[in-house]
């Protein structure tokens, strides 16, 4: 039996999607050919002439040392975030498969972060990393490590890595446990009548069987943290110092919008969005179309 | 090979008594069928046996070692699950594999035993697949497969079949007490399906409520059946049921439009209350002269036989097992004689059997 809908209206159904095409061509399709646009164009600061240039953006990029450090910083920052978050979260979700009573509070308790507005968990480890009044660079002064991020680079970076990371593990644990749940019990049953250990259950049946859940937090965590981690680096350090923190789209945001270079910033918006598109294409190929299980 | 002793296993979840004292010792090589309604504790028994569960209170022997804390590994046993519990990311030789890799035997025995496995079970073709590119049967052969290739002094089945079709349910069932025997494996199958129980067993344990309601081989169970629940649960249609009582001398069973002489007469017994029990299958129709009438109320013509619901006078519900030639009409009256050595007695209180009862007394 065919299972198809049919509208009777020839123009229902156009009508029905009408909202959704609207809302993507007034706030994406628009803003992202305006970018392309604009990433071919140089402009004055003042907005009064601007001038076809090709990819001179584009060329001018790739030979600034300011923008191959930033792609470097992003690398480092994503490689980071990504990996602590999906270990992280691994981690808790298994930890909390294995509990059997008051797993709701302990669920409950390990989502809280998650609701937590990014800018305002940015500003709660600024505080606790604060060099004067911080709980955290109080502690790390005693075990003689001196805290200041306003100054080091490399503490700066750790700081805002971490503050990005605690938001989002909440999000890895709920489908890392989601995942593991669905395991059905007889079989790491089997697996322990078998003679596996819970480290080698965990190993041959668990992960194996929650690969595609981790692929799948895989791509969307580096999306997190090459774009969603804004708010974080804004609240926290600004970019600096020295530059230090500054991933690429905080580079968009303070090259386009505080130093005005217009061209220079639509060139690196396009630029992350071939990354995201990238991203998106190897979630739909090797995601969306993975066997399922029985 | 093994003997398994269970005694006095007792197991609580929180406030519920699932076990409430179980004993039953398993001879080595003996396939012991754990038969119950859902929700008895038999399942709850063989995860207590298998170590996937702990008791809360006495010993389960494996080979006359205490198990009672040792890991489910470390038991000796093997497990067929309900869902197979196959591994579905691997293949079927993997699958067999599995529990020998982990125990670190040597490649090349890894191999014999798992081709040779196969080869019993008719799974040679199918190694290289995975589980889902498999049937139902096949499957279930696979985490047969899975227990056989290690050699284990136990096999443990959590209703093993009730996941296949009828046809195929027949199939496994004969397959699997033929590799048990085979085997020489001692056997523990739960199940709650009466034909698998009376066909696979050496002996049943029926469970009731979290005890032990009758362990016996299954001819015993139903020729002999120790309470009124076993007398009702093995049996189908089940056995009939009528409350009445023994006349003075003991000699007759009565009740209002009926009485049937009882093959031995039990004199000290005269005038007590009895539950008088029988199966469909032992009432026969006699030409007029029968022991009590019957009206005929539904037919159900199974083809070999028929089942007569009927009832007698005072609207006793009676069912008769009748062969699929007799020809009976509905509402007519049905004159039916019991076979003289197939009636059971029990105590209408305790629903114990009464000559059980007398032995017990003695004992």
């Amino acid at each position: 039996m065919e299972k198809r809908v049919v509208f009777r209206h020839r123009l229902l159904p156009y009508l029905l999607v009408a909202p959704q095409i609207l809302i993507t061509l007034v706030f994406f399709i628009w803003p992202a050919s305006q970018a392309l646009y604009t990433s071919l164009l140089r402009e004055d600061a003042f907005g009064l002439r601007r001038e076809f240039v090709g990819f001179t953006n584009f060329q001018r990029l790739f030979n600034d040392p300011l923008y191959l450090d930033s792609v470097w910083t992003t690398l480092l920052f994503s490689a980071a975030v990504t990996f602590s978050i999906l270990f992280f979260g691994l981690l808790f979700a298994a930890m909390a498969d294995r509990i059997i009573r008051g797993i709701t509070y302990y669920r409950t308790l390990l989502i809280w972060p998650y609701a937590v507005a990014p800018a305002v968990a940015g500003v709660l480890w600024l505080f606790m990393f604060n060099p004067t009044i911080g709980i955290i660079a109080y502690v790390l002064q005693g075990v003689g490590v001196s805290w200041n991020h306003n100054l080091n680079g490399t503490q700066a970076l750790i700081m805002v890595i971490v503050a990005s990371v605690w938001k989002q593990i909440a999000y890895a644990f709920l489908f890392f446990l989601a995942a593991m749940q669905s395991i059905p019990k007889s079989l790491i049953e089997a697996a322990a009548i078998d003679g596996a250990g819970p480290w080698k259950r965990f190993r041959t049946i668990i992960f194996p069987l929650i690969a595609p859940t981790s692929f799948f937090l895989m791509v969307v965590t580096l999306v997190y943290s090459f774009f969603d981690t804004f708010p974080i680096i804004d609240a926290v350090t600004s970019g600096g110092p020295a530059r230090a923190t500054e991933i690429l789209v905080y580079k968009v945001f303070r090259d386009g919008f505080i130093a005005l270079d217009l061209g220079s910033s639509a060139a690196q918006s396009v630029i992350l969005m071939l990354i995201v598109i990238g991203l998106t294409v190897i979630q739909f190929r090797y995601v969306e179309s993975r066997v399922q299980y029985q | 090979m093994a003997e398994v002793t269970v005694s006095g296993v007792e197991k609580r979840f929180g406030p519920v008594e699932v076990l409430k004292g179980v004993d039953v010792d398993i001879a080595d090589g003996e396939m012991l069928v754990i038969l119950g309604a859902s929700g008895c504790g038999k399942t709850t028994l063989l995860r207590l046996i298998a170590g996937l569960e702990t008791v809360t209170a006495g010993e389960i022997r494996i080979g006359g070692r205490v198990v009672n804390d040792l890991e489910p590994k470390d038991r000796d046993i093997a497990m067929v699950f309900q869902n197979y519990a196959l591994y579905p990311h691997m293949k079927v030789y993997d699958n067999m594999a599995y529990g020998l890799r982990n125990r670190g035997m040597a490649k090349d025995e890894i191999d014999r035993r798992v081709k040779e496995s196969a080869r019993i079970l008719g799974l040679a073709d199918f190694l290289d697949r995975k589980p889902r590119q498999l049937s139902g049967g096949q499957r279930q052969r696979v985490a047969m497969g899975r227990c056989i290739v290690r050699e284990p002094a136990v096999f443990l089945f959590d209703e093993p079949l009730s996941n296949l079709d009828a046809a195929l349910r027949g199939q496994m069932r004969v397959e699997i007490r033929q590799l048990q025997k085979r085997l020489a494996t001692t056997g523990v199958f739960v199940t709650h399906d009466q034909v698998e129980a009376m066909t696979l067993a050496d002996r049943i344990l029926l469970m009731n409520r979290g005890r032990v309601e009758q362990i016996g081989a299954p001819m015993d169970l139903y020729r002999r059946p120790r309470t009124t629940y076993v007398a009702t649960f093995i049996g189908s249609p089940a056995m009939n049921l009528i409350q009445g009582h023994l006349d003075a001398t003991g000699a007759r069973f009565e009740r209002e439009g009926l009485s049937i002489a009882l093959p031995t007469p039990r004199p000290r017994e005269g005038g007590r209350p009895v539950t008088l029990g029988i199966r469909p299958e032992d009432l026969s129709p006699a030409n007029g002269t029968g022991e009590f009438a019957l009206r005929v109320g539904l037919v159900e013509r199974l083809g070999a036989d028929q089942v007569v619901f009927g009832d007698v006078v005072g609207g006793e519900p009676l069912l008769v097992r009748l062969p699929g030639a007799y020809s009976v009409v509905e509402n007519d009256t049905l004159h039916v004689v019991p076979a003289p050595d197939a009636l059971h007695l029990f105590d209408p209180d305790t629903g114990l059997r009464i000559d059980e009862e007398a032995t017990r007394a003695a004992a």
